[in-house]
Formats: structure tokens, sequence, C-alpha cells
């Protein structure tokens, strides 16, 4: 029908939007999503912080902000598109499933309305987990290890902000496009898996495969072609590593080194993660509509 | 779209691969009136719906609400709006109240009323409940109550009383009656062909995707082969009476049982009671039994051979 057509040209309404929101953010509010996250975060983040120095042979304790920062953005590219993806599988495919997608149309307002909204609201559901998370562990390493590098920490938690939106908007995208929530669950593993395993493996056989040397080992520092670290920075969590490492200045996650190249910078690692966040949100508002219901 | 007319519907057809699911219907459902739309399952009525209220897109047809087409005004029509799903489903977490206020608000409604509509429903005790908590039944009442918000022009209703127990049928239906009372044109299918009988002024029955009938409930009984039923209470000479009856021109069929049921034309049913009379037998008492909806819809659901506009 031309419905389609017209409202998807036609600028979305803010008031529509907010209320679908307001109505994610409540009903995550009060299923306990928000205080599960933040505890998440905070509970993760310290023992990170305390356990962090014991991996390069250090003591046991609360280290300070620049030491917790490479634990801190490895807890993050791991743990933060798993709660986003969970957030978000079922929030297209679920409540297509149960029936409350099809009266939620019935209302005065678009189905991109709807997207935005929902995208709001489950944005608000972790940006509020993230930095009361990640806030409270910052105060209490502040208090105890001292303020020193507070500021890379407080880029590190709005890079993570940035991150999380576009895991967020990369879930909804795929909630959109199945109508279970059995097969979106399936589907959220299976992204989890792809971004933080699969791909990396894949463009280590490529390069392996394009003859580029490899040795591996402690204090090695990998060289890759740019072509290589291109293909590399499309990863949203390898471009959320890059903005941390540019940041906070940490250049060794696990014992390997990275010599990233001179044009990859922090903005570049902002870039693709909005682009992601934008791009992932434009499909799945693109492929709600006309869908039969 | 005619003056007059709340909901108009034009050559609407559905195909979902490449099956007919609704096959290019015509309905008009006049300002003020309660329409029913009976069907069996699976005949096209949620696909009809649906497209009534653009949540499917039709391969083909018209849907024009209160003088709005639907492809050219959404926004206005879904103002004027009220709907209840067959499956009503809710956000669990969210209280009765909560969620009226949700709705209330896209529709852009005041949020003020909202208890008083929850009270009309019965469920005024459980408006700080959450959703999640409340059995079948209560979540469709809070449906009904959503789907009143605003007093809608037009009230779409898909199975309206499925899962309630008599009591919420009851509330339902007066809700429902007091609704149409104050304007609002009501449009409900249901199976329930008594509860259509109850609240349709007329009817339209859809059989695999068409309409094979549609008119005012006493014209389709009229239109119907089952005739009325003459019901005979007798204490004593039931088979003399029957076998008198059976005698009668225009009697096609008399059964004894606790009444003597005499199946004829309206002619024959005077002459029988005059000819029992005669007889000297005692009536106790007598009752004319007109045919059911129920008759109606079987007759042009068991073959669309028996189809007629």
């Amino acid at each position: 029908m031309s419905e389609t057509a017209s409202r998807f040209g036609s600028l979305p309404d803010l008031r529509q939007v907010r209320t679908v929101a307001e109505k994610e953010f409540m009903d995550n509010l009060r299923g306990k999503w928000v205080l599960t996250l933040s505890l998440i975060f905070i509970i993760l983040s310290l023992v990170v912080s305390y356990f962090g120095a014991t991996q390069s042979g250090g003591a046991a304790g609360l280290q300070g902000f620049r030491a917790t920062g490479a634990g801190i953005v490895a807890l993050a590219t791991t743990l933060v598109p798993l709660l986003a993806l969970m957030l978000t599988y079922a929030t297209v495919a679920g409540e297509r499933e149960s029936g409350s997608l099809q009266l939620l149309l019935t209302m005065p307002l678009t189905r991109t309305e709807v997207v935005l909204g929902k995208m709001a609201g489950l944005g608000a559901v972790m940006s509020v987990s993230i930095v009361a998370g990640l806030g409270v562990s910052g105060v209490i390493i502040a208090a105890l290890a001292g303020t020193d590098g507070w500021d890379g920490y407080a880029l590190l938690i709005l890079g993570t902000l940035l991150f999380a939106m576009s895991f967020l908007a990369v879930g909804l995208f795929f909630s959109t496009l199945v109508a279970k929530r059995s097969t979106a669950l399936g589907l959220a593993v299976f992204l989890w898996f792809f971004f933080n395993i699969i791909y990396g493996i894949i463009l280590f056989g490529i390069a392996a495969l394009a003859g580029v040397p490899m040795s591996f080992g402690p204090g090695t520092v990998i060289q890759f072609p740019d072509w290589w670290w291109a293909l590399d920075f499309v990863n949203p969590g390898e471009a959320m590593g890059l903005f941390a490492s540019r940041t906070i200045g940490f250049s060794e996650v696990g014992g390997f080194s990275f010599g990233y190249p001179g044009w990859a910078t922090a903005g570049l690692g902002v870039l693709v993660m909005l682009i992601w966040a934008v791009v992932s949100t434009l499909l799945a508002m693109i492929r709600v509509q006309g869908q039969d219901l | 779209m005619e003056a007059g007319e709340s909901l108009s519907v034009r050559g609407l057809s559905k195909a979902f691969n490449g099956l007919r699911a609704v096959d290019g219907i015509d309905l008009t459902i006049r300002k003020g009136e309660v329409y029913g739309f009976l069907g069996p399952n699976g005949a096209g009525k949620t696909t009809t719906i649906k497209m009534i209220l653009g949540l499917v897109t039709p391969d083909a047809g018209t849907v024009r609400i209160s003088g709005r087409d639907l492809s050219r005004e959404p926004h206005e029509i879904k103002r004027r709006l009220g709907y209840l799903p067959e499956r009503v489903a809710m956000y669990p977490n969210l209280t009765a109240i909560q969620t009226l206020r949700f709705y209330a608000k896209l529709k852009g409604q005041p949020t003020e009323g909202l208890d008083e509509l929850l009270a009309s429903v019965g469920m005024n005790e459980f408006a700080d409940r959450r959703v999640g908590t409340f059995s079948k039944g209560m979540v469709q009442l809070v449906g009904f109550a959503q789907s009143l918000i605003g007093r809608p022009e037009v009230l779409i209703l898909d199975e309206p009383t499925t899962g309630l127990d008599p009591n919420w049928t009851r509330q339902v239906k007066d809700r429902i009656k007091e609704a149409n009372r104050a304007g609002t044109t009501v449009f409900f299918s249901s199976h329930i062909l008594s509860e259509v009988e109850e609240l349709a002024s007329r009817v339209a029955i859809l059989n695999r995707g068409k309409v094979v009938a549609e008119d005012l409930v006493a014209a389709l009984r009229g239109r119907t082969k089952a005739r009325p039923r003459l019901h005979l209470t007798l204490h004593f000479q039931r088979e003399e009476a029957a076998a008198i009856l059976r005698a009668i021109p225009g009697v096609e069929d008399v059964t004894v049982g606790e009444e003597v049921v005499v199946t004829s034309d309206d002619q024959a049913r005077g002459q029988a009671i005059a000819a029992l009379v005669q007889a000297g037998i005692p009536l106790a008492g007598m009752r004319t039994v007109d045919p059911s909806l129920e008759s109606v819809f079987l007759e042009y659901t068991e073959s669309t051979r028996g189809a007629v506009r």
C-alpha cells in the first residue's frame, strides 16, 4: 500500500518516537535489565582492575585508570556486543511473534517511528547501564587508586557507548529479518561469534593466503599491510579497539603488540562505529516497510 | 464512498503463496451500525481485518474509513479507530494503567480518565499490576479497554469475547452496546453465532475468501431454506397428534420427543393448531422457533453453491 512510501518519505514525528522509546526504557527498567546490566559492568570492570596486573606477572590489587584501560577494552569488546544483541534480538521478532507489534502498528505512528523509538529506548537502557556501571567503577578506582588518567577513562566510556549503539543497531536490524523469537536468538548468537571470533579467523586466513609474514610470540609487533587493516577496522569491535588504543595509549592486548598504521586514527574508529549504528538502523527502517504482519 | 458509510471495502484481494485468502470482497458498513463478520476458520476474516488496518498490504482493492482512503491518510484513519486483535499481546512489564497510558499517548489522547476506562471493564482493582501477571481473559479486557481509548468512530474487534468467562463476556457485550449507542460504528468478527445475533444488526458471511451473504440478520434468516418450527407441548396423545399433523398439506416434518415439533409453511402452522383443537387434544403450550443464524451460516458455508449476495 502506498502508506509505506508516503510515510517513509516524511519526517518522523518525534513525539511518537519518544513515546515508543519511553515504553522500551520502562519495560526494561521494570524487567530489571537496567539494574542487571549496570551490576555486570560494575563487577566485571572492578574484577578487571583488581586482577588485570596478574596477567603480566604483577600483584593483585586495584589498578589506576591507565592500567585498567586495556582490560576494560577487552571486557567491552566481548561483553557489550553480547548484551546489546541479547537486548535487541527479540525487539521486533518477539513482538511480531506475540502480536504486540500488530497492535502497535494500528496506532497513528509509522514503522520508521517504531524502529527509531526502539533504537532510542534500547540505546537509553544500554547507555544508563554503561555510564552507571563503568561510572561507579571509575569512582571506586579514583577513590582507591588515584585519578591519574581519568580523562582517558571517560573517553573510553564514550567510545563504549558508541560501540554499544553500533551493536544495538545490528541486533535491531537482524531482529527485523525473522518472524520468530527463537530464530532471532540463534541469529544473535551467530552474530556474536562472527564478530568476536570468526571474523578474526577469516582475516588471519586471508593474510596467510596473501603471504603476509606472521610470527607470533610475546613482544612481537605484527606488521600487516594497509588493506588488511582496512578490512580489520570494518569490524566494529576492532574499530573500538583502535579508538581505545589511540585515546588511552595502549598498544598491546594479550601479549601481542599491534603496529597500527599511521592513518588509523581514533576518528576512524568513531566513524566506523557510527556508520554501523546509522546504516544498520536505516536498514531496519527499510526492512520493516511494507512487511505483512 | 457514499454519505452515511463508515467503512467501505472495494475489491479487496490478497493471496499468500499463490493461494487466494481474500478474493475481491466488497463490504459497506454504515455509520452507527454493529456489523458482524462471520466465517469458518480460514475463511479470510483476520486477513481482511488486517488489510483494513493496514497491517497487510492488499494485492488489489481499496479501504475507506470515515470518508478517508487508508492508503492516503493512514494516520487520520488510525486516530479514529479502535482495534482489538484476536490474540491480544501486551508488554508484560508494564502495569495495566501504564499500558493504557502508552496507547493513549500514541493516539494523541489525554491520559486522564483511563482509570475509569479500566473500571468500565471491571479491571480497576488491577490497574497497578503488571500485565505479565494477568490471566488470558484479563489481558483480553485490558486490550478491549485499549480499543475504547478516545471514543473511536469505528471499533474493529476480532473475536472480542474469546477467552472470557460469562461475566466478562457480558461486560464486553454491554460496553460494545454502550459504545454503539454513543455513536461508534462496530465491525466485529466472531465464530459465536449467538453473540452475533445479539449484537449485530447486519452480517456478512465470508467463505473461502468471498462474501457469500450480506444482509440484515432477520433478512438472512428469511433467505434460508430452513423453516420456522412449531414446538407443541402435549401431556397426552402425542402419537395421535403427530398422525393428525402429518396429514395436513404443507407439513414437511413432525418429530415426537418431549415436545412435538412441526416443520411447515406458515399456513400449515395455523391449520395444525386448529386440527388439534378440533380433535380435542389438549395443548399445554406452544412456541414458534425461527431458524437460527447458525442454520443460515451452515447453509452458506457448507457449500459455495449456495452463494447469494
